[in-house]
């Protein structure tokens, strides 16, 4: 094993942060829309539905509670999953939590990777009800031997 | 709109990324990692050159699945990053259902999407399932 994940990594497992609210704006779905160049109404107006991905906007206030920047030499995105129990909208006011779920290391081609796993869960903020959740799967490499390595 | 097991869905062929894409996704999405717009920092990670974001790449198939099924008809969306888009890229999204599944009396098709550069590689390849009706 690779041995790259300190106590201070390995404490995230099962940390739980949150929960946030976040308030879902109509200019913001916009704009997120505007960003990744998808033109349809639907994400326009005065009522708009927020696209699939729009819950990656739902940041914490602040930095980021979770791995130090300058752990690893490059931060990647390895997986990302979100799922719906109806279609968000503009209005929409809603407790978001996410937790830690696993912290694990792979030895790879391109060096050591340490991997952080995260499940999300949105909670409507008036009524409790589940909305939807995710899951983040984030990556920090490690490369010993110095850039550039592909 | 109706599909069943086998179908393909309607191809989407993305406009090439550009840097402005990336400044307007960071502002939008909230994440300013300097990879996905500072060339000098990209390179420093070891990088090319600047990437998009992954969640741009996500993004698109975003667009992808709702434009075939409808908008809100998106149930789960679920990703691998495998590659890096770089700025130029036309991103081109395909997929198709695998099966068609009742649940609580409505009808959801499961999907394998995937997003792929001008080399043909896969760079972002998952799971979709979306609401028909």
């Amino acid at each position: 094993m690779p041995g790259r994940i300190t106590p201070e990594i390995a404490a995230l497992k099962g940390r739980r942060h949150g929960p946030y609210r976040v308030t879902v704006e109509a200019g913001a779905i916009r704009r997120f829309a505007d960003a990744i160049g998808d033109p349809s109404p639907a994400y326009r107006g005065e009522n708009p539905l927020a696209p699939p991905t729009f819950p990656t906007t739902f940041r914490p206030e602040g930095p980021y509670p979770d791995v130090p920047a300058d752990f690893g030499d490059v931060g990647l995105h390895a997986s990302q999953a979100y799922e719906f129990e109806r279609p968000l909208r503009a209005g929409d006011v809603l407790d978001v939590s996410f937790t830690v779920t696993d912290v694990y290391e792979k030895s790879g081609r391109s060096g050591d990777l340490v991997f952080i796993e995260r499940a999300y869960e949105f909670l409507d903020a008036g009524t409790g009800a589940r909305v939807g959740g995710g899951r983040w799967v984030s990556l920090r490499r490690f490369n010993p031997e110095g850039w550039p390595v592909d | 709109m109706r599909y069943k097991a086998g179908d393909p869905l309607p191809g989407l062929v993305k406009e090439p990324v550009a840097r402005v894409q990336l400044v307007r996704y960071a502002g939008a999405s909230g994440d300013f990692n300097p990879i996905h717009f500072d060339d000098e920092a990209a390179r420093s990670r070891g990088l090319g050159g600047v990437i998009a974001h992954g969640m741009l790449s996500m993004g698109f198939l975003g667009q992808f699945v709702e434009a075939a099924f409808g908008p809100g008809a998106t149930r789960k969306l679920e990703v691998n990053f495998r590659g890096m888009v770089k700025l130029g890229d036309v991103v081109t999204c395909r997929g198709r259902v695998t099966e068609v599944r009742e649940a609580g009396g409505r009808s959801l098709a499961v999907c394998e999407v995937e997003a792929v550069n001008p080399e043909g590689a896969v760079v972002t390849q998952g799971v979709a399932e979306a609401w028909m009706g």
